[in-house]
């Protein structure tokens, strides 16, 4: 249901620890909220499941951030069409 | 050498060094002073505080630095193997605080003292010798010109393994105003502590003790270490450990953060060619980490030198990468990668250098500077550039070596409006513009543009904050990571652990306890953190500092970032944030600290 072709297609960037566990930099995928976009990396990808999430929930130290703008932790923030959502560590520092 | 005090985790002493005489002394610390200071960057603001440093020189033979030492280097605790250098900065004419880690800490607090304090000039190039049988200089003429590990590896062969050594390069011999403290390749790097060592004469530190000190509660102590290096292993440092701080460049990027050509923008479209992503795809690549560390952050890269073909590994953090890429508009992972070894070995702050000659170029640019070769983008002019920042006799190398802020007002032209610096010391890199948490951060910051002494970032990227629209509210958060810093910097503790802690405050209360016996509250441990910035604040006050010095570049406030026109940052609003956060402190507006909060006591033994 969450991938439904009628759902809003959104870009999804990873970066950092993200894009370590899921091996890809960039897709296109489909869902109503962050959270749903959450649930179908962690079912696609285990090792993301496994340290950078927490079902449709992002763990402490990961956030998502859309569009450049705003960061968003809260699972049931609804995504529209052309919306770009970029999964990160938070941390930064060096 | 005796210390010998009933206290746990100190010694309760200092060591005092005239290198002008070669006098020296242990002085007592009393267990209060420790208390409301804990050591580090807090116990050595306190020292230089008390003997009036804020108005020396720092080239003066009468100014000091200060090697400080922590109650918890010895323990086991991971990444508690850190020192603190401080003195008065020669770049920026106010206090510096750099902190590196590693052996050197461990062995220097095994002498038998919690600091290290020395002032006087030599005669000439020496070493400081100090170790179980007391404290001498022996001649290092024959080390003048040297680098970092060829310095270290001499020492290592003349005085054997059982020493370590905090050395300088060539570029703290010849005054570079950036100049760093190294030691077994980490630096103290910031605000030029490297040329306060070289202005003494002193072109190493050499140390050896076997003066522990005892722990309160050494069982419980264990535990408690054990139970951290487990939570350090986990997710919250998987970044550092796996992909190192450099991962921050794309992330940056895609922000439009990322400072590019001296602040012209916030986005570089050679990125991905020099990210670790890329890098770690055509280079051969290690890891290590300090002593007594469990993260191991650290991710070297080898490069071949190109003159002796040598093949060489050399560490590549964030803040190197930005500040030898991006904003020099370089796109070549092989010369950000020399370049940053030979900062490395000349000694010279990576990120002052590449702040310095990012200026530089964008002044012979724009006709300010007579060097058309020093070219956004030019590999050869990078590395042309950080050869002569260590010339004795060239006049560009020379103006270098001062850092933008000179450099500015050597040009003239109104060219210190796009000099990227803080009270002289080179921004980092984070645009300021869209992260305005940090960028409050860096006009406040005792020793300048620091994303150290502020994580006000950590702020910037969570919902809490708009990035690009800071508004007063969020001024508490931002307090919050300085006084955090304050902490981790006098305890010690390396910030990559900074995730690890559910209750950073109450657990540092607990460890201190476990070392000292001390029952601190978390409350006593925010107090100490309020006290030791106070301190840091009062010490920019005794050395001249004035509310002007508190804000950023003439670029920043007036120039949106041309990728992202939402992202800016007007003086107004600056300022606006600059007067809450004063006041949050419980200082004027302005920023003066209200009475005399150093917290010497006349009394006080020295």
């Amino acid at each position: 249901m969450k991938r439904q072709k009628d759902n809003p297609e959104v870009t999804v960037e990873f970066f950092g620890i993200v894009r370590a566990r899921t091996g890809i930099a960039v897709k296109k995928m489909r869902g109503i909220t962050l959270g749903d976009i959450i649930q179908q990396v962690s079912d696609d990808y285990p090792d993301f499941a496994r340290d950078c999430a927490d079902g449709f929930q992002l763990r402490t130290g990961f956030a998502a951030n859309m569009n450049g703008a705003a960061f968003v932790t809260d699972s049931s923030t609804l995504l529209a069409e052309g919306d770009v959502v970029m999964l990160m560590s938070l941390d930064a520092g060096g | 050498m005796s210390a010998g005090t009933q206290l746990h985790g100190y010694h309760g002493q200092y060591l005092w060094i005239d290198v002008t005489t070669g006098a020296w002394q242990f002085r007592r610390l009393p267990a209060e002073v420790l208390r409301n200071v804990l050591g580090g960057t807090g116990l050595a603001v306190h020292l230089l505080l008390k003997d009036r440093q804020s108005q020396v020189d720092p080239f003066d033979s009468a100014a000091a630095i200060v090697f400080s030492f922590s109650p918890l280097v010895g323990s086991p605790l991971t990444t508690s193997a850190k020192f603190s250098v401080v003195s008065r900065s020669p770049l920026t004419g106010r206090l510096n605080d750099s902190l590196a880690s590693s052996g050197f800490a461990i062995a220097g607090k095994k002498v038998g003292a919690d600091a290290i304090y020395i002032t006087g000039r030599c005669s000439e190039l020496s070493v400081l010798v100090i170790d179980d049988s007391g404290v001498r200089l022996e001649a290092a003429e024959s080390l003048r010109g040297k680098t970092n590990s060829e310095t270290q590896s001499a020492l290592k062969q003349q005085f054997g393994a059982e020493y370590q050594f905090a050395t300088i390069g060539p570029a703290g011999e010849m005054g570079v105003r950036f100049a760093t403290i190294s030691h077994d390749g980490r630096h103290a790097g910031r605000g030029g502590s490297g040329a306060v060592l070289g202005s003494r004469n002193l072109k190493a530190i050499a140390v050896q003790g076997s003066h522990r000190c005892t722990w309160a509660h050494p069982e419980q102590l264990i535990e408690y270490a054990r139970d951290l290096s487990r939570r350090s292993f986990g997710p919250a440092t998987a970044k550092y450990r796996e992909l190192g701080t450099a991962s921050n460049l794309l992330t940056f990027n895609r922000l439009n953060v990322l400072p590019t050509r001296n602040f012209q923008q916030g986005h570089f479209e050679g990125a991905e060619a020099v990210s670790p992503e890329a890098i770690n795809m055509v280079r051969e690549k290690t890891r290590a980490s300090c002593a007594a560390c469990t993260i191991g952050c650290e991710h070297l890269y080898s490069i071949q030198r190109p003159e002796s073909q040598e093949t060489v590994q050399v560490r590549l953090e964030y803040e190197n990468l930005f500040a030898l890429g991006p904003l020099c508009g370089i796109d070549d992972s092989g010369t950000i990668l020399e370049a940053s070894h030979l900062c490395d070995e000349y000694g010279i702050d990576t990120i002052s250098a590449g702040g310095t000659i990012a200026f530089a170029m964008e002044c012979a640019e724009r006709g300010f500077l007579d060097h058309p070769w020093l070219r956004f983008g030019s590999k050869e002019a990078i590395l042309n550039a950080i050869h002569r920042i260590i010339q004795p006799n060239d006049a560009l190398g020379r103006m270098l070596a001062g850092g933008s802020r000179r450099m500015a007002q050597e040009i003239g032209h109104d060219t210190i409006r796009f000099a990227p610096q803080v009270k002289g010391l080179e921004i980092p890199g984070y645009d300021p513009r869209g992260l305005q948490m940090m960028a409050l951060g860096f006009a406040v910051g005792t020793r300048g543009a620091d994303h150290n002494r502020s994580g006000a970032y950590e702020i910037d990227f969570s919902e809490a904050v708009d990035r690009r629209n800071a508004s007063v509210e969020s001024i508490t958060m931002a307090i919050e990571t300085e006084d955090k810093a304050a902490i981790m910097d006098s305890l010690i503790l390396c910030k990559f652990l900074r995730r690890v802690f559910d209750n950073f405050f109450a657990e540092s209360a607990a460890m201190l306890k476990l070392v000292t016996g001390w029952n601190m509250t978390e409350s006593e441990i925010r107090s100490a953190a309020v006290r030791i910035i106070t301190m840091k604040k009062q010490f920019n006050i005794q050395s001249g500092w004035t509310p002007e010095e508190d804000t950023l570049p003439d670029r920043i406030l007036r120039q949106p970032l041309p990728e992202d026109p939402e992202s800016r940052l007007s003086s107004e609003k600056l300022q606006q944030l600059i007067t809450a956060y004063n006041l949050a402190r419980g200082w004027d507006a302005d920023g003066w600290v209200p009475g005399d909060q150093t917290g010497i006591d006349a009394a006080e033994p020295s």
